[in-house]
């Protein structure tokens, strides 16, 4: 993997390819007026400075910006472009302290563009790091947390023009208060939150995200077919893949939904080409959570499982799947920190509404 | 017995089609090629001509990628009606240059609904009503209306209509939620390529109307994206509903030629392989593509790939990736135009596509039923025969990472007997 | 019972056919042959991972909710051998799922009542199979035993074997009772009459090929035989009774002491007597295998009114009286009609007949009645299909009474010492003819067909024996002697 120093506009596409594949499923292909907004940005603008925190004072304020809600909402009504710039401003008055870098939430579809944006607009270096290393619905299913960092005091701004800061002890309560605002301000907010020092996300946070998501971006970009995309993949990820085939059967409402979430659960059935057939069925809600191949589990939350167009290698979201669509299903090992008894308490299949062990979870005495 | 027939640039295709089977064919060039046809085929046909369906996709692709030939693609205006105004240039415009090479004047007036239908902010129609003169000033004829959350809460686009109208009477207005599709940015392209093809469409489709005149009483259609045929009047208010017929056309055509109904399709069209796929004799079409122009439209299109022989050859099983189970039919578009066989034999589809807020798994079945009442009913406004409108495809999708209850969903139907 | 054909263990396929399993869905056309050992009721997947072979899985919730769990249970269920997948009606299940459980052959089933107890009924059920199935034997027994109909019994049995067809085919393969589909099934076992002959089979189709299956279902078809002969012999038994009805009516008659009601009675049988009357006996000739002739009779009738149409056949005696009645009826018209057709008569016993003399009055036709007794019991000596008229016996007629069965012993003693030679047939034969023919030794010759020098030769050896027939105090009883015994050796082979 290739440490970037900077982020420039031709790095975009890479970066949104990547994040596109650490969505685990949540990608979006209705992004083009974001893309268009962060590609003038940064062309307007001297490239934006990439620093690993042990770059920074050990005491340099920093803050995680990170997208809220829903991205369908969103492209009904885009941002106006000052949001970034309100979100920081509002937590800096909350904080009483100017930011002196900007961190990413996690780097996965949408969200590895807010932090450049509100970087590049508030004349910010950027960290490259992240707290998910993927996408997980909920903003506390985090590293940070895992590490004790507190989610608040947290700002969020929203397409209505109101600006609201929280402050609470508890994140869950974070997560739900912002959560039930979402439907009341036109269905998203950009929000800032964690604010910390540069010392403490040295060890909370999951280094390099922001180089990865590049890197791993431009290997789908370049990569001339199939064959070609999966051992790209392959080499930059360690990722697998399930099967390719079709999608023949689309399901909402399969299961109970789990409280907590938001949205509602769904399952996709893939038949995939091989010989013999083989039946992948993956269940998602928000993203894709779990894969079975013939009933076995193959794949779980916090593995990142995603789905491909074989014909161009671009990353297909789990709501613009149909009947029919033709897919290649990927799975790539989470972030180190989710391995352990600690990161799958907080995010293995247990924690979505599974009940079972993930297939690379040790059994217990 | 039936007529379709391709206009493209000055020549056009026809057959003569009685159910699947095609009994004659013509083409002609020039000025009054359209009519050569049509009396030629008229000739032939051993009975009544039920209808003529046309397919003008070329000519309206024509307009938009030479806006300088007569007639062309006019330049227009674009007004969005959104809670508040835009505070980056790139913000106010539109990633794609083709659309912005159309656009010579933007303005953003204070309005809007969200998703589930409350008003985010009171329609500001007086600046709505200034910013129409202003382009009216630049000598812009048609002016492209988008108001976020348009499709559930059609209200403000139909007010500032309204007052445009009254206030400018010379301008046109082409408003988005009669296109539909969900995301700004789609919508505001489908409304805008709309207002630019207005002129070229009003005078195709009057060419149209007084050749097929002189067939006697013969209703004209128009062949649409999604693999359906639209009445006369529809496609002179939303002509970008007929911009990517042809694919859908040229699938259904071959499907009808090699008396398939569900297939993978290669049709060989010179160097090229045009691959689709028919479900039940309809092309399968899919929303949000990027279509011929390179620009994504939400209205649902045909779900084709272009590939030169040479490539096919090359990596076939690549190209029929999906193939694998389904039989493949293959066809040279070569004697019989395709596309016009194709036009010939559809039938009138409709299709909605919206957000609803449902909180139970009943609540949401029954807003689905809602939504395919409405559909049907769409498709049945025309000359069709009555019991024969159904649904095709009824979808919905929960809205991601919003609390639970946000739904989207899609529906689509025809009418008139399959083949 | 032979105790060790039973299985131990049931297997899937049993479970369904007769055990808790009936009540259950099968989603998946799998095979249904493996055991089930066990049962357990999983509420989280990772019980299903620690699961023995051959236990059933019974889904609950939380772990039966969603395609993707009974996917998973299905899963581990191939991997560890588990009998069969049992989930709650309640889940959706998909056609994928059900292309999985095919795939992988494993039965997957749904259930409407509660898993939780679902299971316990599946632990009873296969914690004791034989307990099973002998409370099915048992119901069977009970509901058969209050059928009175061969389709009520094989209906019962139809009922109680949902899984099964059954059926009751007769010899000639047409089906009595029951379901045609079970034609040519795995089971069969035979159902004799109540006389013990060979008369129907059950039939019995199982669904899924078992042995443990097969037995269940021969039990229960060899309860139902003994009430299905039942049934089925009531028809005969009520036309035994008739003839007894009918051998009382007729003996009123022929005892000159008949009231009016015996007229009537007469009368609705149909009994007319108004005409010439000829009488007839019909027995059995001399020697048969024991059988009741009142069984005989219901066997017989069928035959008998196929060749003689209308003919009243009533017991009489030691066999059976008939008559026919026209004006102007001769013995000799009588005699003729038997005499082409008596042997057509189908009957387990081999019949003769005698007639009597025409009569017009009823003091006549009682008198016909006797006479054709006395030929009948001439006709039993010469054979099966005898006829003998009365007018034509002439004095032979005294020998018709004579009693064939108690004279035989004592003729066999009185010609011990000729019958246990190896030639005491042809000595007894030889007497008799010498006998016959007054004491002239070349006219037995003749009768015999042997040359006079041969009748000699025996004579002496008869005489050595001690068999003084040149006493005259003798001759007559050797003379009886001898023709009883002819009588019989020529009545036990038929001419």
């Amino acid at each position: 993997m290739t440490t970037l120093t900077s982020l420039k506009a031709d790095d975009l596409p890479a970066l949104l390819a990547g994040a596109d594949l650490f969505a685990s499923g949540a990608s979006r292909d209705d992004l083009d007026g974001m893309r268009y907004w962060l590609s003038a940005l940064l062309t307007e603008r001297d490239p934006i400075r990439l620093v690993t925190p042990d770059e920074l004072a050990p005491n340099a304020l920093c803050a995680s910006v990170c997208f809220v809600g829903s991205i369908t909402a969103l492209a009904e009504l885009p941002m106006t472009g000052d949001e970034p710039h309100r979100v920081l401003q509002a937590l800096e008055n909350r904080l009483g302290a100017k930011l002196d870098a900007v961190v990413a939430l996690d780097v996965a579809s949408l969200n590895a563009l807010m932090p450049v944006a509100a970087a590049a607009l508030h004349g910010l270096p950027l960290v490259d790091c992240d707290g998910m290393g993927r996408v997980f619905p909920l903003i506390y299913q985090t590293s940070y947390e895992l590490a004790g960092l507190p989610l608040a005091p947290l700002a969020a701004v929203g397409p209505t023009g109101d600006t609201f800061v929280l402050d609470t002890t508890s994140s869950e309560r974070a997560e739900r208060v912002l959560r039930a605002t979402l439907n009341h301000s036109g269905g998203w907010m950009l929000t800032a939150m964690y604010p910390t020092t540069a010392a403490q996300l040295a060890t909370a946070a999951i280094p390099g995200s922001i180089s990865r998501a590049v890197t791993v971006g431009r290997a789908l970009i370049d990569a001339t077919d199939t064959d070609d995309l999966t051992s790209r993949l392959q080499a930059s990820t360690g990722s697998r893949v399930l099967g390719i085939g079709r999608v023949v059967e689309l399901e909402q409402r399969t299961r109970r939904a789990t409280s907590g979430y938001p949205a509602y659960p769904s399952s996709i059935v893939v038949r995939t080409h091989s010989d013999p057939v083989r039946s992948i069925r993956l269940e998602a809600q928000n993203e894709l959570l779990l894969a079975l191949v013939d009933g076995a589990v193959t794949a779980a939350v916090p593995d990142i499982i995603c789905l491909l167009d074989p014909n161009d290698g671009r990353v297909t979201g789990v709501e613009s799947v149909t009947v029919g669509s033709e897919v290649l299903v990927l799975a790539i090992p989470p972030a180190p920190v989710w391995r352990t008894p600690q990161g799958l308490a907080m995010v293995g299949p247990r924690s979505f509404g599974f009940e079972l062990r993930h297939p690379n979870e040790e059994l217990r005495p | 017995m039936r007529i379709g027939a391709r206009l493209s640039g000055h020549a056009v295709r026809g057959v003569l089609v009685d159910g699947t089977r095609v009994l004659a064919q013509a083409s002609a060039d020039g000025v009054r090629a359209l009519g050569a046809v049509l009396n030629e085929l008229g000739a032939m046909a051993p009975g009544a001509v039920q209808s003529v369906t046309l397919d003008i996709s070329d000519v309206l692709l024509d307009a938009v990628r030479r806006p300088d030939l007569e007639p062309g693609g006019n330049p227009v205006g674009v007004l969005r009606v959104l809670p508040r105004p835009p505070q980056h240039p790139a913000v106010a415009d539109h990633p794609s240059d083709l659309l912005r090479s159309f656009v010579r004047y933007r303005a953003t007036v204070a309005g809007g609904h969200d998703l589930f239908g409350a008003p985010l902010a009171p329609l500001d129609q007086a600046k709505a009503v200034e910013a129409a003169r202003a382009a009216r000033e630049l000598g812009l004829g048609a002016l492209a209306v988008v108001a976020t959350g348009a499709v559930g809460s059609p209200g403000h686009e139909s007010a500032v209509a309204e007052a445009v109208l009254d206030a400018v009477p010379e301008l046109q207005v082409s408003l988005s939620h009669e296109i539909g599709g969900i995301g700004l940015l789609m919508r505001e392209t489908a409304a805008v390529l709309n207002a630019v093809l207005l002129s070229v469409a009003g005078q195709v489709v009057d060419r149209c109307e007084r050749a097929i005149r002189r067939l006697g009483n013969v209703p004209c259609w128009f062949a649409t994206s999604d693999g359906g045929r639209a009445s006369a009047e529809r496609l002179r208010a939303l002509p970008v509903i007929g911009l990517e017929a042809r694919a859908a056309m040229t699938l259904r055509g071959a499907a009808v030629r090699n008396e398939v109904k569900d297939a993978v399709m290669l049709i060989e069209d010179g160097d090229t392989y045009l691959i689709g796929e028919v479900r039940d004799g309809l092309p399968r079409v899919a929303p949000d593509l990027r279509g011929t122009l390179g620009l994504r439209l939400a209205a649902p299109q045909a779900v084709s790939t272009v590939v030169s022989t040479a490539a096919f050859h090359a990596n076939r099983s690549r190209w029929l990736h999906g193939a694998l189970g389904s039989p493949v039919s293959v066809i040279q578009n070569i004697e019989l135009d395709l596309a016009a066989v194709g036009a010939a034999s559809c039938e009138p589809t409709a299709w909605l596509d919206a957000v609803v807020h449902a909180d139970s798994a009943d609540e949401l079945r029954a807003r689905q039923r809602t939504m395919k009442e409405r559909v049907l009913s769409m498709v049945v406004a025309g000359e069709t025969p009555p019991g024969t409108e159904r649904i095709i495809e009824s979808s919905a999708v929960s809205l991601t990472y919003i609390p639970s209850g946000a739904y989207r969903l899609r529906v689509r139907a025809a009418a008139g007997t399959s083949p | 019972m032979n105790r060790s054909r039973i299985p131990e263990v049931l297997t899937v396929a049993e479970l369904v056919h007769h055990g808790p399993l009936a009540k259950a869905t099968l989603l998946a056309a799998v095979p249904l042959d493996a055991q089930v050992r066990f049962v357990r009721l999983i509420s989280d997947l990772e019980q299903t991972r620690q699961c023995r072979p051959h236990t059933a899985l019974v889904m609950h919730n939380p772990a039966a909710h969603g395609g993707w769990a009974l996917e998973s249970a299905l899963r581990a269920a191939w991997e560890r051998n588990a009998a069969c997948v049992i989930s709650p009606a309640d889940t959706t299940v998909t056609p994928s799922t059900i292309a999985l459980a095919e795939r992988l052959k494993v039965p997957l089933f749904t259930v409407r009542t509660d898993p939780a107890e679902h299971a316990l009924e599946l632990a009873a059920a296969i914690a004791s199979p034989g307990a099973g199935r002998a409370q099915l034997a048992a119901r069977c027994a009970t509901s058969i035993s209050e059928q009175t109909s061969l389709r009520g019994i094989v209906g019962v049995i139809n009922d109680e074997l949902p899984g099964s067809a059954v059926a009751l085919v007769g010899e000639d393969g047409a089906v009595l009772a029951g379901r045609a589909a079970a034609v040519g099934g795995q089971v069969s076992i035979a159902v004799p009459s109540v006389e013990g002959k060979p008369w129907a089979r059950l039939v019995a189709r199982v669904p899924v090929s078992s042995a443990s299956a097969e037995e269940t279902v021969t039990t229960i078809l060899r309860l139902a035989r003994a009430s299905l002969a039942a049934c089925a012999a009531r028809p005969h038994l009520a036309l035994a009774r008739r003839g007894a009805q009918e051998r009382l009516l007729l003996a009123a008659l022929l005892s000159g002491q008949q009231d009016a009601e015996t007229e009537i009675a007469a009368r609705e049988h149909g009994w007319r007597f108004d005409q010439t009357t000829v009488a007839v006996v019909v027995r059995a000739t001399a020697r048969a295998a024991g059988v009741d002739p009142d069984v005989a009779t219901a066997g017989m009738l069928a035959s008998w009114f196929e060749v003689f149409g209308d003919q009243p056949l009533v017991p009489h005696g030691d066999g059976w009286a008939t008559w026919w009645t026209s004006p102007d009826l001769t013995a000799l018209q009588v005699q003729s009609i038997l005499g082409s057709r008596l042997t057509k008569v189908t009957c387990a016993l081999p019949l003769c007949a005698g007639v009597g003399e025409p009569a017009t009055s009823p003091d006549g036709w009682r008198r016909s009645f006797r006479e054709a007794g006395l030929a009948a019991s001439v006709a039993a000596q010469s054979g099966a299909g005898a006829v003998e008229a009365f007018d034509a016996l002439g004095p032979r007629v005294v020998l018709a009474v004579l009693s064939q069965r108690e004279l035989l012993s004592a003729a066999e003693t009185a010609l011990h010492s000729l019958l246990s030679t190896a030639d005491g047939d042809v000595l007894v034969q030889t007497l008799c003819a010498m006998l016959d023919c007054g004491g002239s030794t070349s006219q037995a010759a003749t009768r015999l067909g042997v040359h006079r020098n041969t009748v000699s030769g025996r004579l002496e050896r008869i005489r050595a024996r001690g068999v003084e027939f040149d006493d005259p105090d003798y001759r007559l009883a050797l003379h009886v002697a001898a023709f009883v015994l002819l009588g019989h050796r020529t009545a036990e082979s038929p001419g």
